[in-house]
């Protein structure tokens, strides 16, 4: 039976393929733009979850995320070093800052990292050495940075920029994860941090623990003997995704995408099943007049369904796929963005959710059908 | 030769109470195997009806048909379907292949559905299509053949199975008469197979010289039943024989029972 289903679906090949291409465009709006978010939340923690020397944030009890820092007053890593199971803890700068060279004058992000540690500071570098930022009035800029605040030009260590009015000189071009916010990253040392005008006072207490499986206890211990927030580098990444989850509203506008995406391809695909199914009625009623019991014509459906969802799962997945393989190369808004498989098994489970579903709803009527209309011309 | 088929008292109604209608007002006769039997008259008296209950398609509200001694009337939905799958091949007015189908995958359906594996169901098809002369045309689509040529396909998928009732749905009808005479020559002999009868439901009086028996319905009732001798049954050339009166019974006719 599956062999008949087969061969009627593909004779009518106009209507096979806009059932194909309704299931791949339904397939790469779904998992293109659910990729963009899973990436796009993921980056707004990406400087938490990457700083793999960093086990526990000590953070402002006003602070609510990573982006929205405090002042902390300078003894608390004092307080911090002294807790059981800290290896080590230092200061963490963040905080806004204005670069300006000849030409432009930006918006950057300044980190400042304990010279001595470098705690917390990224950990892949494409040129020079995070360690040149012990010298005194020195920067590293990520590589998107340069791009925006050096805009087509070769990159040149030793060149000079103006933050916050003083006058730094390149010793690095790191590649860190995209963050959430697209600015350029300025990583100085603290004690370059405090020679710039603006606020020096560090914005987290960064520390490493011991044992790192002991990470959520000790960050525990750490909040009740300081009275100041600490999370564990993992509990602190959440704390940060949730809080764009629930209050922006990128969620939503990324849902209603999605959920178009799946409203029109479920729309085509069901519309034209249906059609499909209507217009091979009479083949189904000569069939079921031959004696063809209901199951076997519901899994002919179904396979037909099955077969244009696989196709078109397929094309949709592979046009995704070639989306995040080329763009995020080309157009650094995008880099590090990439498809997760979490992603692209949920998209496949709704895809052949829905086409089971077109399959289910148009076959009901084939199998409520009086075998006997085909004796009636 | 066996009593094939036994209609005792069959009745067909339709509609819900208040806007019933009576189809078969109780039609009584007996049929035999190997003898061509054929149900003619006006259109609204039954007989596509009468062809449905034989056929499994529709279960009698009241009297019993018996087919190789299977009763219909009793049956389940899933017994009617098995009946269908097994002892059936059905022929009808407009072909009813499949377009998208080759003429041996049209032919080879009723065996795929019946669950043989494709390839023996494939090479079946293609016994019956040769023996009905087409077997150069196996591989080609319905468009691409020609009125007779699809209702041989037809009549090959009829028989794939080797069903031991054939029920044929005006199969002339759409068929110029050359044609139409091709097409009963193979279901004369068809018929002629004593294991197997062949229940033909017609308008077209240009066939009735191929009739084995002759039953005539007028508002769901049975108004004549006529074995034919086998003397007067059409030979492969219908055309030189006397058109038979339908009226009045020729000499050498005995009535049936």
């Amino acid at each position: 039976m599956n062999f008949l289903g087969l061969q009627i679906l593909w004779a009518d090949f106009g209507k096979a393929t806009a059932m194909i291409l309704g299931v791949a465009f339904s397939t790469l709006l779904m998992a293109q733009q659910a990729a963009i978010f899973v990436c796009l939340m993921a980056n707004s923690a990406s400087h938490i979850t990457s700083a793999e020397d960093v086990d526990i944030w000590i953070a402002d009890k006003r602070s609510d995320y990573f982006d929205d820092p405090g002042a902390l007053p300078a003894g608390l890593v004092d307080r911090v070093r002294s807790v059981d199971g800290v290896a080590y803890a230092a200061p963490f700068l963040r905080r806004g800052a204005i670069v300006d060279t000849s030409a432009v004058i930006e918006q950057a992000i300044l980190v400042g990292v304990d010279g001595a540690s470098l705690l917390g500071a990224p950990q892949k570098m494409l040129y020079g050495d995070m360690t040149s930022l012990r010298s005194a009035d020195t920067f590293i800029v990520d590589r998107r940075g340069y791009n925006d605040i050096w805009p087509g030009e070769e990159i040149a260590i030793g060149r000079l920029l103006e933050v916050d009015g003083r006058v730094l000189k390149l010793v690095g071009v790191a590649d860190p994860p995209s963050p959430f916010i697209s600015q350029p990253l300025i990583y100085v040392s603290l004690s370059t941090a405090a020679l710039l005008a603006g606020e020096a006072s560090p914005s987290f207490i960064v520390a490493r623990v011991k044992d790192p499986a002991a990470a959520p206890a000790i960050a525990a211990a750490i909040e009740a003997a300081t009275g100041y927030s600490a999370f564990d580098s993992k509990a602190f990444g959440q704390r940060t995704i949730d809080y764009y989850l629930e209050n922006t509203g990128i969620p939503i506008n990324f849902f209603i995408t999605i959920l178009l995406g799946f409203i029109v391809g479920a729309a085509i695909v069901i519309q034209t099943f249906f059609l499909f199914v209507t217009e091979n009625l009479r083949h189904l009623a000569l069939f079921r007049a031959m004696g063809a019991e209901s199951w076997p014509l519901i899994r002919m459906t179904l396979v037909q369904c099955a077969l244009v969802a696989a196709i078109g799962y397929c094309l949709g997945l592979a046009a995704a796929a070639w989306f995040f393989e080329t763009v995020p190369g080309k157009v650094p808004a995008f880099k590090g963005f990439y498809l997760p498989a979490g992603v692209v098994l949920k998209t496949g489970a709704v895809v052949f959710a829905v086409a089971i579903f077109s399959g289910l709803i148009s076959i009901r009527r084939a199998i409520r059908l009086d075998p006997a209309i085909v004796l009636r011309g | 030769m066996s009593a094939a088929i036994d209609c005792r008292y069959l009745e067909m109604e339709f509609g819900a109470a208040g806007g019933r209608q009576t189809v078969l007002r109780g039609i009584n006769f007996t049929a035999s195997a190997g003898r061509l039997t054929m149900i003619a008259g006006p259109s609204g008296c039954g007989k596509s009806t009468l062809l449905s209950i034989l056929g499994g398609l529709l279960t009698p509200t009241g009297g019993d048909a018996l087919v190789f001694g299977k009763s219909l009337a009793g049956m389940t939905p899933r017994a009617r379907a098995a009946y269908r799958r097994e002892d059936v091949g059905f022929i009808f007015q407009q072909y009813n292949l499949v377009p998208a189908l080759t003429a041996v995958e049209n032919a080879a359906t009723p065996l795929i559905i019946g669950g043989a594996r494709r390839a023996v169901a494939i090479e079946r098809a293609h016994v019956e299509l040769a023996a009905l002369g087409l077997a150069d045309h196996a591989g080609k689509f319905p468009r691409q053949l020609s009125g007779g040529q699809q209702q041989r396909v037809a009549i090959a998928r009829a028989l794939v199975h080797a069903p031991r009732l054939i029920i044929c749905d005006e199969p002339t009808a759409a068929l110029d008469s050359k044609t139409g005479e091709a097409v009963m020559v193979a279901l004369s002999a068809i018929a002629a197979d004593p294991a197997r009868a062949v229940v033909i439901v017609t308008h077209d009086t240009r066939i009735f010289d191929y009739a084995g028996h002759l039953i005539e319905l007028e508002d769901g009732l049975v108004i004549r039943n006529e074995i034919i001798s086998d003397a007067e049954v059409a030979a492969p050339a219908p055309q030189a024989r006397r058109k038979r009166d339908k009226a009045a019974p020729a000499p050498g006719r005995r009535a049936a029972a």
